[in-house]
């Protein structure tokens, strides 16, 4: 049951990871290498606070 | 002066001014309505600036004000929900014209850019014009009874 909530938990942060990711892709002017890291690196933190939100919503029901 | 900053000109003159007669003068509920439509009236005349100018950065300053305009509405809708409570502010007609006017804008400014990540951008930032006016001009008509102060 841990090992489920587990995997549960990284598979959400990562779908909103490459949400964001992707979103950041088509905000941006210019794609080169140091926009990839920044965005990747900024989606990683959206997308920890993302499902720290929608579980803090939820729970609030 | 190009079809574009005219454009932008007749929307910014008749949107903004109007809505800023709208904030200025009369009924609270009034008021927090014309300051909820100005933002999404603001927003595609500065995507047509953008155009006219040639300056993609006004895309931006375009997606910011989407994206915290409603924002701003749903804060003034739980600060004044006490006033608002007996008789919320019902505004459809000029919330759907105000949608209107930047579904029209977007889908034009669509067909001149071209498929690519350009389009997308715009696409986004119309579903947040869009999307958050009719949210926000929801709340403001009550229709989130659950939103209150406590």
């Amino acid at each position: 049951m841990k090992t489920r909530t587990t995997l549960l938990a990284v598979g959400e942060v990562l779908a909103w990871w490459a949400a964001l990711v992707v979103l950041w892709l088509m905000l941006i002017s210019t794609v080169y290498t140091l926009e990839w890291v920044v965005g990747a690196c900024a989606a990683g933190l959206g997308a920890l606070v993302a499902r720290a939100g929608r579980r803090a919503a939820v729970s609030r029901r | 002066m190009n079809g574009w900053i005219l454009a932008a000109t007749v929307v910014l003159a008749v949107g903004l001014g109007t809505t800023l007669w709208g904030v200025a003068t009369g009924p609270l509920g009034r008021r927090v309505v014309a300051q909820n439509l100005s933002t999404a009236l603001v927003c595609p005349g500065l995507l047509l600036l953008s155009q006219g100018y040639s300056r993609t950065a006004y895309v931006d300053l375009a997606l910011l004000l989407a994206l915290l305009g409603p924002v701003g509405t749903l804060v003034f809708v739980r600060l004044l929900a006490d006033e608002l409570g007996d008789n919320p502010p019902q505004a459809w007609g000029p919330t759907w014209v105000a949608a209107g006017v930047g579904t029209v804008v977007v889908a034009v400014l669509c067909a001149v850019t071209g498929p690519g990540r350009a389009m997308v951008k715009l696409l986004v930032i119309g579903a947040l014009l869009v999307g958050g006016n009719l949210l926000a001009s929801r709340a403001l008509s009550g229709g989130f009874p659950g939103v209150s102060r406590d």
